[in-house]
C-alpha cells in the first residue's frame, strides 16, 4: 500500500477508484485535481465527463463541451444515467470503442439510498468493462459503512483511496488499516490484491489505533538497554524469572504501534486459549516493566482486554505488587533448527 | 474565550440503507435570554475558513453577552439536507440550561449558502427562532420550499447577498410571498458567494449588523 495525495496521484493506469474519507479529508480536492489534469491534457473530443454532483456545489462551472450529459443533481435521474452508462460500457467493450474516454464521477451515496441493488449492479457492470471500454469511474463518499457500500461493490474497484476515516469499522470494511495519521490531504492507496486474497476473501486488519497511542513509524525503535540485558542473560551474567504481570504495569518502550493482521490475531487468540500466549521480555525501570521486544503480542494482550500478561523479567526487579514471580533461571540461547541437507 | 466541544451522532435510514451521521458543535455558554446559532454551508466546518465562526462567536458573546453555538454541516445525502440543523436545534432545546442558563430563550440564526436554504425551509417549525440572517442563500436547493418556509416564518428575516452571487436574481424574485414582503434584502457590493477578499470583513460583521445591531 502507498500513501498518495492530489499532487502525485494521476489515476492513469487503473480504471476504477473508490475514495473514502471524512468530510474535510480532501476527497473533492483529489478528484478536482484528477479532473483538471485530464481536462488540461485532453480535448473535448478525446474525453467526456459524467458528473453526478448531488451536493450541487462542486461542478457548476465545468466547461459544457467536456460533458457527456449535464451535471446530474437528481438521484432518480442519476440512476437512469447510470444504467445507460452500464449498457454503454458493455457496448464499448464488446465493440472495442475507445474514444472518447468516458470519465464518471459519483459524489456521495444518494443513488444507493434510492435503490441500492440497481446502483450496485450498474457500478459493478461499469467497473467490470471499464478497462476495455476506456472508461474510468470514481466513486467518492464520506460514509463508507457496510450498510451503504456493499462488499461486492467495493470488490469491483481496482483501487481504494482511504483518507481519514470515521472508525475502525469503516477501515476494516475497506480492507485498509485504520489510522489517524495526520495529513488531511493524504490517502492510503490500496490495490485490489492488497485488499483481497486470491480466493476473493478480504484481507482484514485488526486495528489498534483506538488505543490512543500515536504511530511511531514503520519499525520499532531499538531498545539498546534490552539488547544489553539479553546479552548478559544469555551469558548467564544475570538471571531471569517468568512472571504473571498486571498489564497496567507494562509500559511499551516507544509509541510504535504495529499493524496486526487477522491471521496473527487468530493465532494469538488460539495460543491464548491454549494457555500458552507469547511471553513478553521485559525489564524493570522506575516501577514499570518496560516492553520492547514484541509489540504485536503486547497490543494483542490489550486488544483481548486481559488483565495480566505472561512475561520473562530479565534481571532484578523491585516491583512486588500485582506481579507473581516464578523461580530464577538462566536464559538459554534460542534453539534454531537447521534443516538436514541430506 | 473557551468553548465546549460536543459531537452529535445519529442514523438516517432510507429504503433500507442506513447512513451514520454526525456533526460537531462548539458551545460558547453565557447567561442570556438569547442564543446565536451559526450554520455554515454544505460541508462547512465548525470553525470555518480562517476561523471565521470562532471570530464571530467570540465577538458577539463579548459585545452582547449572549450564548453562541457553532456547528459543522457535513453533507449526508440530498434527501437529508435538514437533518443536521434539526438535530442541532433539538440539542439546543434539550441543553438550554447548560448553554444559556435559562429555561426560555430566543434563537437568532445566521446561515450561509445551503445552510441558509435549509434554515429558510424549516425555521417556521420552531417558534423559538426569532431572527434569521441568510447569507448568500443557495436558491437552487428546492426554491419552492424556501419561499414557502419563509412565507410561514413569523420572525424577522434578512437576506444578505453578494452582487456576484449566482442566486442574486432569484433572491429578488422571492422577496414577496402572497403580496407580503417576507424578507429584508441587503446587497453586498463586489462580493462573491464566499465573501472572498475585502468582503470577508463584511461576513465577520454581518451577525452584529443584522441580528444584533441598533437598527435590527
Amino acid at each position: 500500500m502507498n500513501i498518495t495525495n492530489a499532487d502525485y496521484f494521476t489515476f492513469n493506469v487503473d480504471s476504477s477508484l473508490f475514495i473514502a474519507g471524512q468530510t474535510g479529508s480532501g476527497k473533492s480536492y483529489l478528484v478536482h485535481s484528477i479532473i483538471n489534469r485530464k481536462q488540461s491534457a485532453l480535448r473535448p473530443d478525446e474525453i467526456k465527463f459524467v458528473l453526478f454532483d448531488l451536493k450541487q456545489v462542486e461542478f457548476g462551472d465545468t466547461n459544457p463541451e467536456y460533458l457527456l450529459y449535464d451535471v446530474v443533481i437528481d438521484p432518480d435521474e442519476g440512476l437512469n444515467k447510470l444504467d445507460e452508462l452500464a449498457d454503454l460500457s458493455i457496448e464499448r467493450a464488446n465493440n472495442h470503442i475507445k474514444k472518447p474516454m468516458i470519465f464518471i464521477y459519483i459524489e456521495e451515496c444518494d443513488m444507493a439510498c434510492v435503490d441500492q441493488k440497481r446502483f450496485d449492479k450498474a457500478i459493478i457492470t461499469i467497473n467490470k468493462h471499464a478497462f476495455r471500454a476506456n472508461m474510468k469511474l470514481v466513486y467518492s463518499t464520506s460514509r463508507p459503512t457496510p450498510d451503504v457500500v456493499s462488499t461486492d461493490i467495493l470488490n469491483s474497484f481496482d483501487l481504494v483511496a482511504a483518507g481519514k476515516l470515521a472508525s475502525v469499522i469503516d477501515a476494516n470494511h475497506l480492507c485498509v488499516p485504520f489510522s489517524d495519521w495526520g495529513d488531511k490531504y493524504s490517502f492510503i492507496l490500496a490495490q485490489k490484491d492488497e485488499r483481497y486474497k486470491p480466493d476473493g476473501t478480504p484481507i482484514e486488519f485488526v486495528n489498534v489505533s483506538d488505543l490512543n497511542i500515536q504511530f511511531g513509524g514503520d519499525y520499532p525503535p531499538q531498545d539498546k538497554h534490552l539488547t544489553a540485558l539479553l546479552g548478559k542473560a544469555y551469558n548467564n551474567e544475570i538471571k531471569c524469572r517468568k512472571a504473571i504481570v498486571n498489564i497496567d504495569l507494562i509500559k511499551p518502550f516507544s509509541n510504535y504501534k504495529p499493524k496486526i493482521t487477522k491471521d496473527y490475531a487468530t493465532q494469538f487468540i488460539e495460543r491464548y486459549q491454549q494457555n500458552s500466549p507469547p511471553e513478553l521480555y521485559v525489564y524493570e525501570k522506575d516501577g514499570k516493566f518496560i516492553m520492547s521486544d514484541d509489540y504485536f503480542a503486547y497490543y494483542m494482550y490489550k486488544e483481548v482486554e486481559v488483565t495480566v500478561a505472561i512475561c520473562v523479567v530479565i534481571g532484578a526487579s523491585k516491583i512486588t505488587e500485582d506481579v507473581e514471580y516464578g523461580p530464577w533461571f538462566n536464559l538459554s540461547l534460542p534453539n534454531l533448527e537447521v534443516p538436514d541437507k541430506k | 474565550m473557551s468553548s465546549k466541544e460536543h459531537n452529535l451522532r445519529w442514523k438516517e435510514t432510507m429504503n433500507g440503507v442506513t447512513v451514520d451521521c454526525d456533526t460537531e458543535l462548539r458551545i460558547h455558554p453565557a447567561k442570556s435570554k438569547i442564543i446565536l446559532l451559526l450554520v455554515p454551508g454544505v460541508d462547512g466546518t465548525v470553525d470555518g475558513y480562517g476561523n471565521k465562526y470562532i471570530t464571530i462567536a467570540e465577538s458577539i458573546r463579548k459585545k452582547y453577552g449572549v450564548a453562541v453555538v457553532r456547528m459543522a454541516n457535513p453533507f449526508i445525502t440530498s434527501f437529508h439536507w435538514d437533518s443536521n440543523l434539526r438535530h442541532v436545534l433539538e440539542f439546543i432545546e434539550a441543553n438550554k440550561q447548560d448553554i444559556c442558563d435559562n429555561d426560555s430563550y430566543e434563537l437568532r440564526i445566521q446561515g450561509h449558502s445551503a445552510g441558509a436554504s435549509v434554515l429558510a425551509m424549516i425555521a417556521h417549525e420552531f417558534p423559538v427562532i426569532h431572527r434569521l440572517l441568510l447569507i448568500n442563500i443557495a436558491m437552487q436547493l428546492q426554491p419552492e420550499d424556501i419561499v414557502e418556509g419563509l412565507g410561514k416564518f413569523k420572525g424577522k428575516t434578512t437576506v444578505l447577498i453578494g452582487d456576484s452571487d449566482p442566486s442574486i436574481e432569484e433572491v429578488h424574485n422571492i422577496q414577496f410571498f402572497n403580496d407580503r414582503v417576507i424578507m429584508n434584502i441587503e446587497v453586498a457590493r463586489n462580493t462573491d458567494h464566499y465573501f472572498s477578499g475585502d468582503s470577508f470583513k463584511l461576513f465577520l460583521e454581518a451577525a452584529d449588523t443584522y441580528l444584533f445591531g441598533e437598527n435590527t
